[in-house]
């Protein structure tokens, strides 16, 4: 890499940075993706900033949950709070590259990598993004369905916030091989019960069916009012292959995805019920 | 620059980088502290791990700044005053140590997981270790390291070691004696060729073709020469000598001057103060090309369209047509009650070697080097010497090639890469002058496994015995010939499997392609053809109606009985004891076996398959090896093969091999391997040659220098000859005795040489056609494998693998485990998921994370039997072992696919996409395979 690095020590410093330099800037989270295509060749970047300085790391708890944008994948793994978050986290990579990729990365991270998101969207995360002139927090999923060409390129995540967890949630991952993986597909689901035993509220997030990480919003209204049962779990389980969007990439066809999503929610829907 | 202040195994560094370094390059070249790997820089691999504040990081990707007032652990800091960590002497102890490249991130891992869980199951060992590949182990014996050091560094002592069963050890031999080199291996002082520095040293990088095919019309170089830091730009213009190497076909330009004929063409050289500036300056160098029609595969290459690649060579297209006739064909079908035709395909593969390539040219008269001399990890330095020579325009004694430690080869290190682009660069220059490849070079760069499509008929009676095999192989030798000749051979010659075939026909067309040429690969064309042949034998066994374990062994080669290119094997013919191991094996305790079952949604099956494979060039090549053996007054003895070790353990044969002649401590051997001025000639590293022949060249050599030293010890005691004998480094007559080392004194004093050198020639044998001894001996096997299939997401997994293996003798059991292990994880991974992807002529897999090897993760259970029915001709009677272990594994996991589905496999890598939808559909063949989703 022959570039012009930037450090910046603080928040603050690191947008004005963000702010003077602009789109040849490229951010730097923990580098695992970034670092790797530099060293591939992919990228030439001039300008590189790393945020691994910036004080935007840890886990913090007032009334609701904070997560720092640079907080490292295996602090995420350990949130026990948030059992499915953790779990995807784990789910990432070797140690060595949960020691070094942040939850910020992951979410930039184009499909069918940034697995956070599916647990994330199962726990209503909102993200917290800046700029040097105003900052905003979102819901998650308007942050994902956002082109990126509109999320300002003057702008930085700086942390992600968790209302307390409600419910029960499992998560799945289906890689084509086990280690070093990206996911065919990444389901998530979070349900709440009532005293009846019948769902009040409930999440199904799908990953690397789409465009984007997305919850399958039909295949949770006809969740809500049922109990856990065989058919309530395969009707969901069609619903929600409908409404994911698969692609075709090196790793699975469109139809493989689809014929996943099918397999994945039920699996999920099969753990919570029991 | 900036000021870079680090803690690195306690010792405090105040260093002045540039911002941009990687924590990797600040250990390896601003500290030297080489024993940190980088295999492919793009976080994939694992082996730079090292552990920065106790937790670990792949330093490849780690900017130094980042390690700013932090404790950063290597490898160089396990062991203490000397004294080796209980991960390094369990790394030993377990054999987990093969080529050493990815050693020290494997131990990196290990020491953060023990730190924080000292107990750990197999389980968080392969959740822990999983992104960190071996390619050579195959991980049993990682695995069993891991937890044997945990044991002991609970306290409870080191656990045993899982050591094969072997008959008749001797006094060195069939002994597991530590590999050489390995105390290196473990603490990070081995050096590969990355890991040398001399004063001066330029950085050298090459501009690769932009098309698979075209004219080139124009070089300009004056812009790229003008950069400053720039020292050298070279071009075709400037080769001195002939502009073409090639092992067996001289048809590979070193640099490309009219046309390139694929993406890992040579068109340029560089060579700079900087890798840096060197890359830079590739792209400052013009090139205008016509672009010309791309040949992608080898049946278009056969047709009359394609456009001619190789003007020159006589058979067009067809770079070679291999033909194996036996019996009469028509006659045979006649005969046939039963008969199977299909075609199979199996993908291009990839050696992926954790070491990239690496050559370093030192002119003559710089760093004390008398001659051009090029350090690199090659597998056949004696070749690489005349290769060089000849395109430098000089004789071959004027050139030196230093074989330095290889970090994995596995065949992909065979033919020339950087050598002679880093000869001409330090001969222009005056400067010794590195090159490394990028991984993502080395992926385009380097020879591959042949691409093939097989169609294979086989014929057999009702009550099972093969009458005819009928098959037509094309194989995609991409751009140049290199090894193809050799290998399309191998998959012919082998392509009725280990079987009595009374009559066969089979032609193979290994056709010039604009791939990435293919080359040799550990099994050497075997394993295609071995697909085939392997799963032909179980779709007759379910016509006939009989058990395909029976089916192969009413079949089975025998002593006495012929092969198809009508040699009469005369010895050492193991099949049917490593058929009886594995058929035990999997047979449960209540002897209730069956090949399937189901258990919800997952599908449990067994599928079994044999192979055999050639040991030796065979084919009428003179094969033979010289040695050196020498003995010193300190009582040790050197014994000097330009054999290469490229991890699989050439040296501890060889030494072992000296220790038993002259009935020395192992540990008082050296070994001195790979040095065109020091070594005698070994011949290549290939076709599992080394232990027949480079065991048996030190074996009869330290048997004439034992003669030498017992002369000389009779006169010496004053007693006759014949009463003389070795032991433990003694020369001894009952009551009297002479230390080696004193003898040697002695001997010197009186003019006497204590140093024999000497050429053994292997048996000779004839070319394929003439009917007589293709081979002078041959390795068996089978494998089993269970595999859990499941059946909603198509998605295979290996539970168990049980292989019997006939190796003649095991000359270092424990080693020998490792490469059986190796070779069927390796073999795994060709079976499932490893398919090097090439879209007309540009590779699509030109990075480490696009091709999936197998990690810790797919490891299997391993059972390994090794059957030793030794070879009268073979060092202690042992023959080869480096490829029979990776040949039969893919079909053995297909036919389990089909016991457990009900689908047939005929195209690899296993899809587990096309085999869901075969399953949902009720289909029973799949010929799609993985890449093909794209
Ligand atoms: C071997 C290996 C295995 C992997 N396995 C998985 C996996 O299983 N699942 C998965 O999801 N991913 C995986 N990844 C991808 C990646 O490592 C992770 O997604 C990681 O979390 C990315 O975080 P990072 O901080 O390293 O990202 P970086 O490489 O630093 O950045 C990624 C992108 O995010 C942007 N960015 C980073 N932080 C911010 C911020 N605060 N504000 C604005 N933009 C920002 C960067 O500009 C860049 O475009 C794997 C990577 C490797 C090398
Ligand atoms: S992961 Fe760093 S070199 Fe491969
Ligand atoms: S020993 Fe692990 S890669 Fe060679």
């Amino acid at each position: 890499m022959n570039a012009d690095l930037f450090i910046p020590r603080s928040l603050d410093e690191a947008l004005s940075v963000v702010q003077t330099h602009g789109a040849g800037l490229l951010v730097m989270g923990g580098g695992t993706m970034m670092m790797a295509h530099i060293n591939e060749g992919i990228f030439f970047p001039q300008k590189v900033m790393s945020l691994a300085r910036a004080g935007l790391s840890g886990v913090y708890r007032n009334g609701h949950t904070q997560i720092g944008a640079t907080t490292h994948l295996t602090d995420v793994s350990q949130i026990a709070d948030y059992p499915i978050l953790a779990e995807a986290a784990f789910q990432i990579g070797g140690p060595a590259i949960r020691n070094m990729g942040t939850i910020g990365g992951n979410l930039y991270m184009p499909q069918p990598a940034g697995d956070l998101a599916v647990p994330l969207l199962a726990y209503d995360a909102h993200v917290e993004l800046a700029s040097a002139s105003a900052s905003r927090t979102i819901s998650l999923e308007d942050f994902l369905a956002e082109p990126r060409s509109h999320r300002g390129v003057h702008e930085l995540l700086v942390a992600v916030h968790l209302p307390d967890p409600t419910g029960y949630a499992a998560y799945l991952k289906l890689g084509r091989r086990e280690a070093n993986t990206p996911s065919v597909v990444a389901v998530g689901v979070r349900v709440v019960m009532d005293k009846q035993g019948q769902i009040s509220d409930a999440r199904l997030a799908l990953g690397a069916v789409g465009s984007f990480a997305f919850r399958a919003k039909n295949a949770e209204a006809a969740l809500i009012g049922q109990s856990l049962n065989t058919k309530s779990i395969a009707d969901a389980a069609q619903i929600a292959m409908e409404e994911s969007n698969p692609f075709t990439d090196a790793l699975a066809t469109a139809w493989y995805r689809r014929r996943m999503v099918g397999v994945f929610v039920k699996r999920t829907l099969e753990q919570l019920a029991k | 620059m900036s000021k870079l202040d680090i803690t690195v195994n306690g010792q405090i560094h105040h260093l002045d980088v540039p911002e941009s370094r990687t924590l990797a390059q600040v250990l390896r070249y601003d500290l030297g502290l080489t024993g940190t790997k980088i295999g492919c820089e793009e976080a994939e691999c694992g082996i730079c791990t090292v552990l920065v504040n106790g937790t670990p990081v792949n330093s490849c990707i780690f900017p130094a700044f980042k390690a700013q007032g932090r404790e950063v652990e290597t490898v160089e800091g396990l062991a203490h005053n000397g004294e080796l960590h209980p991960i390094q002497q369990n790394f030993i102890e377990h054999g987990a140590v093969q080529c050493g490249f990815c050693t020290p991130g494997l131990m990196m891992t290990a020491t953060a997981l023990l730190n924080e869980n000292p107990d750990p199951d197999d389980h968080a060992i392969k959740v822990a270790l999983k992104d960190t590949y071996c390619r050579c182990t195959g991980y049993a014996s990682v695995i069993a390291a891991i937890k044997s050091a945990a044991s002991e560094m609970r306290g409870e002592g080191p656990l045993p070691v899982n050591e094969p069963d072997v008959s008749e050890p001797m006094h060195a031999i069939s002994r597991s004696v530590p590999p050489q080199y390995v105390r290196e291996k473990v603490t990070g002082a081995a050096k590969y060729t990355d890991d040398y520095f001399f004063e001066g040293m330029l950085f050298a990088r090459t501009l690769r073709a932009a098309y698979p095919h075209a004219r080139i019309l124009s070089i300009n170089t004056e812009k790229a020469k003008a950069f400053p830091g720039v020292v050298a730009v070279l071009t075709h213009a400037d080769v001195p000598g002939d502009n073409l190497h090639g092992l067996v076909y001289r048809d590979w330009p070193v640099l490309c001057g009219d046309v390139v004929r694929y993406m890992g063409d040579a068109v340029a050289i560089v060579a700079a103060e900087t890798e840096d500036i060197a890359a830079e300056a590739l792209t400052l160098i013009e090139v205008e090309y016509e672009p010309l029609p791309v040949i992608g595969d080898p049946k278009f290459a056969h047709s009359p369209e394609a456009p001619v690649l190789h003007s020159k060579h006589p058979t067009g297209n067809l770079l070679k047509h291999i033909k194996v006739r036996h019996g009469d064909i028509e006659q045979g079908f006649a005969q046939a009650d039963y008969i199977v035709e299909r075609e199979y395909r199996t993908p291009t593969v990839e050696h992926a070697f954790l070491e990239p390539e690496c050559s370093i040219g030192i002119p003559p008269g710089v760093a004390g080097h008398e001659k051009l001399t090029i350090l690199v990890g090659s597998q056949i330095p004696y070749q690489d010497r005349n290769q060089i020579a000849l395109a430098m325009g000089l004789p071959e004694e004027k050139v030196r090639v230093i074989g330095t430690l290889i970090g994995g080869g596995f065949g992909g290190k065979e033919d020339i890469t950087g050598q002679i682009h880093v000869a001409m660069l330090a001969q222009a220059t005056g400067r010794p002058v590195k090159m490394l490849y990028t991984r993502q070079e080395s992926l385009i760069v380097h020879p591959k496994r042949h691409a093939t499509i097989i169609r294979m008929k086989t014929g057999a009676t009702k009550d099972g015995k093969l009458v005819a095999v009928e098959a037509e192989l094309y194989g995609d030798g991409g751009a140049y010939a290199s090894l193809s000749d050799k290998v399309m051979t191998r998959a012919t010659t082998h392509a009725t499997g280990p079987y009595v075939v009374p009559n066969a026909k089979i032609d193979c067309y290994a056709m010039y392609t604009n791939n990435p040429p293919s080359g040799a690969f550990r099994g050497f064309g075997v394993t295609q053809s071995a697909f085939a042949v392997e799963s032909n034998m179980d779709i007759l066994a379910e016509m006939i109606g009989i058990d395909p374990i029976e089916f192969r062994r009413i079949n089975a080669q025998k002593v006495g009985t012929t092969t198809a290119t009508g040699q009469v094997l005369r010895e050492s013919v193991g099949l049917l004891e490593t058929l009886r191991h594995v058929e035990h094996d999997m047979m449960p305790a209540d002897g209730d076996f069956r090949w399937a079952w189901r258990d919800g949604h997952k599908a449990y099956a067994w599928g079994l398959a044999c192979a055999y494979k050639n040991t030796g060039l065979g084919g009428g090549a003179p094969d033979r090896a010289e040695a050196e053996v020498e003995a010193f007054e300190d009582g040790s003895v050197e014994v000097r093969v330009a054999s290469a070790d490229m991890g699989q353990g050439l040296a501890h044969v060889v030494a072992q091999c000296t220790a038993e002649e002259l009935k020395l401590p192992y540990h008082r051997v050296r070994v001195l391997l790979c040095d065109t001025d020091l070594t005698p000639n070994g011949g290549p590293t290939t076709a599992s040659r080394q232990t027949f022949v480079s065991g048996n060249a030190a074996r009869v050599t330290s048997a004439l220098l034992r003669e030498a030293l017992t002369r000389s010890a009779a006169e010496f005691l004053d007693v006759p000859p014949e009463t003389l004998y070795y032991e433990e480094g003694l020369l001894r007559h009952n009551g009297k005795s002479v230390e080696l080392g004193t003898l040697v004194g002695w001997m010197k004093a009186n003019g006497l040489s204590s140093k024999v050198r000497h050429e053994y020639h292997a048996p000779a044998t004839q070319p394929l056609g003439t009917g007589g001894d293709m081979h002078f001996a041959f390795s068996y096997a089978t494998q089993a494998a269970l595999v859990e299939v499941d059946m909603e997401t198509g998605a295979v997994k290996v539970l168990r693998i049980i292989a019997g293996t006939d190796i003649g003798r095991a000359i270092n059991p424990l080693m020998l485990q490792g490469q059986v292990e190796g070779g069927i994880v390796m073999a795994m991974g060709n079976c499932l998921t490893e398919s090097y992807i090439v879209e007309n002529g540009v590779p699509w897999t030109n990075l480490l994370s696009r091709y999936k090897m197998p990690s810790i993760k797919h490891a299997p259970e391993i059972i390994s039997h090794l059957i030793e029915d030794r070879v009268s001709t073979g060092p202690y009677g042992a023959k080869g072992v480096g490829e029979i272990c990776s040949i039969n594994t893919s079909p053995a996991i297909c036919n389990a696919i089909y016991h457990a589905t009900g689908v047939r496999i005929f195209s690899l890598p296993v899809d587990q996409d096309a085999l869901l939808r075969a399953i949902r559909a009720g289909q029973t063949e799949v010929y799609t395979a993985w890449h093909d989703v794209r």
